[in-house]
């Protein structure tokens, strides 16, 4: 019967070729076949991926470690071997004929090296709609803030405070409900803001990767719309030196960075490499088409080390980054009341805009420190079998200061920020994790956090110690047609707040708990068609500012105020992604709906407040049941040999049943097209491109009523260009770019931009980023 | 063998220690600063201090917040005042002086001090109108009443804590009298438009 089969499969194998032969003459196709192996012990690795680069194509290895491909051309094939425990290895085989290899894994003595790969490959939940930012679309970024950076990816957007404030959304929800994941941590600031960007270098990843869904279940309920994943790339773990140099230059701003980075293993201290990096940044004002805006400045200091050291059966990890900014803020982007604010949105050009550029930052601004430390360790308990311990302290200061310094000379002497945020996280988490065992593998798990939080200055949202704890697991079921997870969560979450009222102090204390769940499978009818499912269920206990906020909103002439009924928010949602390829023409479509109970939002009530700097309209944090449900579009395709031709749409909903009326916040819908020629020059010259885009944003027209201070802006398109090369000389290449962004000088406001009630936004802006690899020296 | 893994132990080590090196004096959560020890500015209360420059008889009007903004709502309330009237008598003259307090301080601080040691960078403003004339004055239509401003500062431009008011020579319904004090670091000029807002108060004024 086997026999027979393969009989067939050859007998259409040689038809198929020989029809080939007679339409197009010169392409013959082979049969690539295999076996994978572990190099150590000889043993036959079920479950590796055989990836062929050109097309994706797919193959698991068989029982025996077994693979077969069929009908290649002729000539190189780049072939990608991942097996979990192992980093990706790349494999160019010629094909001259029918050939068969056998691809001898490094298993053990890599899988050592290398629990970082095997985190990142079980980290996420695979059957939930994965974007990533790496290689040469991460290099177009360099010198944008984590936020900006992010939103090349289809169905992220960001909230705006300006040009160098983004906060990220997925899917038009942001805040507490974007986890976001600083090599491999929780990162744990003062999420509560809107104007509080992720404390984040980008220049630490050599990946972004967004999951968008839930994932509720590996990282805690409140990840509710998805994750952004910060990963470096492996420490080394071959003998070898290696460094990077990175530096951006802008013309807006006349901003500068440079970001250095330096890792090495070392022939004599084996077991132990490291790597030590860090990026300086300065930009000044911004320009909008028509004027300067004052006091945008930015100043950037971050630095990181990261350490490991492996044994045969355990090893250890340490990363400690520090991340310093100060932000200067618009000043003219300011409204002390309400009159001010229609002031500002009537005018003509709004105040503090200026003729000159200066790189002076005053008040207003934001000085920002953020220090994470990290340490993992990790066992194999038993073949297949993996347990690791995790524990991770962060440190994170905000002070801002108001735009009017004190009047009193001696306060105003001392200069002390006006809000002074200071919280301190600690966090633990023990896991076990298993390997293939019959086509299952998965992990199960326990989290801890402790995090407190002081105010030092005005009283915005209470001091508070929050205690988290949370026991998961999730299992998936691997085959080449299909693949099943499911997993579930329980969380516990304890929240004491201090505060006063008056002279009484207040203390209450809430308990939440609830269970989060996902199940999803991943289906490959054919090699050219994945279909993605995914259902789960996810929660988020009120946030402290949600809860107990009280006070003016600095800059926004707005008062918001806390609602301490407020219940837990539950989420249930739902996707479908399709990834279809048909030679070079790829479509992903990702169809998503999240069903919303109690969704915690910020409502106006339909009443202002007297303060003695005028009546404030008084925002209050409202519950309702809602929906956001969308579809993200791309299709991009290979023109000719050298055109390549992309395009981007996200359209979005969200609507709040309980008042029968949109959502507010929501990103419009949008649509980019992107054309992109590129070639060879010669063996020096290599990589060469040019590329053309444009992005249309259309005005969000569905907007609650009398939600806003103002309408929405109306819509907007942006053209862009890029060139770039890779020079390779003495075998030292350079990545050399140079951009044009808002070449037209479009002037523009964005709905999800807070300075939309004060300015135009950024104009046109020239880029020119330079990337130097260095191999000092490499063992290999 | 044993030598490269205590090497490597101590730098761990030492870079643990690195770490933990920036020492944190925060205070402790259960502690919070209790509202009248912060050492944030905060103006709780306007007083118009009206006197009759005859009979030198003083009535005060007062707006105030004394728990800043949110918590308890902000009152007006002075001598003879339960709300935002201001009752003047046809054909007088009074002086105004208007004084801004901190009274979540204790003793309570008094800001308008402050103001006139930043009068170049102050104005107060009577229903947003720009003063003109010397001593620079506005009028009020719809009270008739004419302010003038008796302090001038370092630039001889008005500022507005010390004023003369002149009632018409009939009564007069109730109608708005706003008070503003706006801050225009470096871009005072005497008029309304520019700079930000510190007080914004709305009385009425009412002529008997």
């Amino acid at each position: 019967m086997q026999f027979k089969i393969w009989l067939l499969k050859w007998a259409i194998t040689i038809l198929c070729t020989a029809i080939s032969h007679s339409f197009i003459a010169q392409v013959s196709l082979y049969q690539l076949s295999g076996k994978v192996i572990d190099k150590d012990n000889g043993e036959e690795l079920e479950g590796t991926f055989i990836i062929l680069e050109k097309t994706n194509d797919t193959k698991v290895t068989d029982e025996h470690g077994r693979f077969k491909f069929v009908n290649l051309e002729e000539g190189p094939h780049q072939i990608i071997v991942r097996h979990v425990g192992c980093r990706d290895t790349s494999i160019l085989v010629t094909l001259k004929k029918n050939t068969s290899i056998t691809i001898r894994l490094p298993h053990s003595a890599v899988e050592l090296s290398q629990i970082d790969v095997m985190d990142k490959q079980m980290e996420a939940l695979k059957t939930q709609h994965v974007d990533e930012l790496s290689g040469k679309n991460l290099d177009k970024t360099r010198g944008q803030n984590l936020g900006d950076a992010l939103q090349s990816i289809n169905g992220v957007t960001n909230l705006k405070t300006g040009s160098s404030i983004s906060k990220p959304m997925i899917h038009g929800m942001q805040g507490y409900r974007v986890l976001i994941l600083n090599n491999g941590i929780r990162q744990e600031g003062q999420q509560w803001g809107n104007e509080h960007a992720p404390e984040i270098d980008p220049f630490i990843a050599q990946k972004l990767t967004v999951v968008m869904g839930a994932q509720a279940v590996r990282y805690g309920s409140d990840a509710i719309a998805g994750v952004v994943l910060v990963e470096p790339n492996n420490l080394p773990d071959t003998a070898s030196l290696r460094s990077e140099l990175n530096l951006v230059g802008s013309s807006n701003g006349k901003a500068g960075t440079a970001s250095g980075m330096i890792e090495g293993y070392f022939d004599k201290l084996k077991y132990f490499s490291w790597r030590l990096q860090g990026t300086l940044k300065k930009s000044g004002n911004i320009k909008t088409p028509n004027y300067y805006l004052k006091n945008t400045g930015v100043e950037e200091n971050n630095f990181s080390w990261a350490t490991s050291y492996h044994r045969k059966r355990w090893g250890v990890e340490l990363f400690y980054s520090q991340f310093n900014s100060k932000i200067g803020i618009f000043s003219g982007a300011h409204a002390d009341n309400l009159t001010d604010l229609m002031a500002s949105f009537n005018a003509h050009k709004p105040q503090d805009s200026l003729a000159n550029f200066s790189y002076s930052i005053s008040r207003p601004y934001q000085l920002i420190s953020h220090e994470l430390a990290k340490s993992k360790w990790h066992w194999h308990i038993a073949s297949r079998w993996v347990a690791s311990f995790q524990y991770a302290y962060q440190y994170n200061i905000r002070k801002e200061y108001d735009k009017h310094p004190p009047l009193k000379n001696a306060l105003a002497a001392l200069n002390k920020p006006e809000l002074d945020y200071r919280i301190t996280s600690q966090s633990g988490e023990l896991m076990i994790e298993h390997l293939n065992i019959k086509s299952f593998r998965g992990q199960m798990g326990a989290s801890y956090m402790n995090q407190q939080n002081v105010y030092l200055g005005r009283f915005f949202i209470p001091n508070y110690i929050n205690n988290t704890f949370g026991i998961f697991a999730i299992e998936r079921f691997v085959r080449q047609h299909i693949e099943l997870e499911a997993g579930l969560r329980y969380d516990y979450k304890n929240l004491k707040s201090y505060y006063y009222i008056g002279q009484q102090l207040q203390k209450p204390e809430l308990h939440f708990s609830n269970l989060s769940w996902n199940m999803g499978s991943i289906i490959k009818p054919n090699k050219q068609w994945h279909i993605v499912i995914n259902a789960g269920s996810a929660w988020r206990a009120p946030a402290v500012n949600e809860l107990y906020s009280d006070g003016i909103h600095q800059g926004l002439g707005s008062i918001e105020k806390g609602n301490k009924q407020l219940k837990t928010e539950q989420v249930y949602n739902f996707s479908v992604a399709s990834l279809w390829q048909l030679q070079n023409l790829k479509t992903e479509l990702n169809i998503y709906h999240n069903q919303f109970e109690n969704y915690i939002y910020l409502n106006p009530s339909n009443q202002t407040e007297l303060t003695i700097q005028g009546a404030y309209p008084v925002f209050v944090y409202q519950q309702a049941q809602a929906r956001i449900s969308g579809i993200d579009a791309k299709v991009s395709g290979q023109l000719m040999k050298h055109i390549e031709l992309n395009s981007k749409a996200m359209l979005l909903r969200g609507w709040n049943y309980t008042i029968n009326d949109y959502l507010v916040y929501m990103p419009s819908d949008r649509y980019s097209l992107n054309a992109k020629y590129f070639t060879d020059i010669n063996a020096m010259i290599k990589d060469t491109y040019i590329e053309l885009g444009y992005q249309y944003i259309t005005k969000q027209w569905h907007v609650p009523k009398q939600s806003d201070f103002a309408p929405p802006p109306q819509a907007y398109g942006l053209l862009n260009a890029e060139l770039g090369t890779s020079i390779i000389f003495n075998k030292q290449r350079i990545d050399i770019s140079f951009s044009a962004t808002n070449i037209l000088n479009t002037v523009y406001r964005d709905y999800l931009d807070r300075f939309r009630y004060f300015t135009d936004a950024i104009g046109r802006n020239y880029t020119i980023r330079i990337k130097v690899p260095l191999t000092i020296y490499d063992k290999q | 063998m044993k030598t490269t893994f205590k090497f490597i132990l101590t730098i761990s080590m030492l870079s643990l220690i690195t770490m933990a090196c920036k020492k944190k004096n925060d205070p402790s959560p259960e502690n919070p600063i209790a509202p009248n020890n912060d050492e944030t500015e905060l103006i709780t209360t306007i007083q118009l201090m009206l006197e009759d420059t005859v009979t030198h008889s003083l009535t005060t009007y007062q707006f105030s917040d004394v728990d800043g903004v949110g918590g308890n709502p902000a009152i007006y309330g002075g001598t003879n005042q339960s709300d935002s009237v201001i009752h003047l008598l046809q054909n007088k003259v009074y002086s105004c002086r208007i004084l801004l307090l901190d009274e979540t301080k204790n003793p309570i601080d008094t800001i308008s001090n402050e103001v006139i040691n930043e009068a170049e960078d102050h104005q107060v403003f009577f229903n947003a109108l720009n003063p003109s004339g010397t001593p620079p004055s506005v009028f009020l239509p719809n009270s008739m009443l004419t302010i003038k401003y008796m302090d001038l500062d370092a630039n001889n431009k008005p500022l507005g804590l010390n004023t003369i008011w002149q009632t018409p020579s009939m009564p007069m319904n109730k109608s708005l009298l706003k008070v503003e004090l706006k801050h225009q670091p470096q871009i005072k000029d005497g008029t309304y438009t520019p700079g930000n807002t510190d007080i914004q108060v709305e009385f009425k004024v009412q002529i008997n």
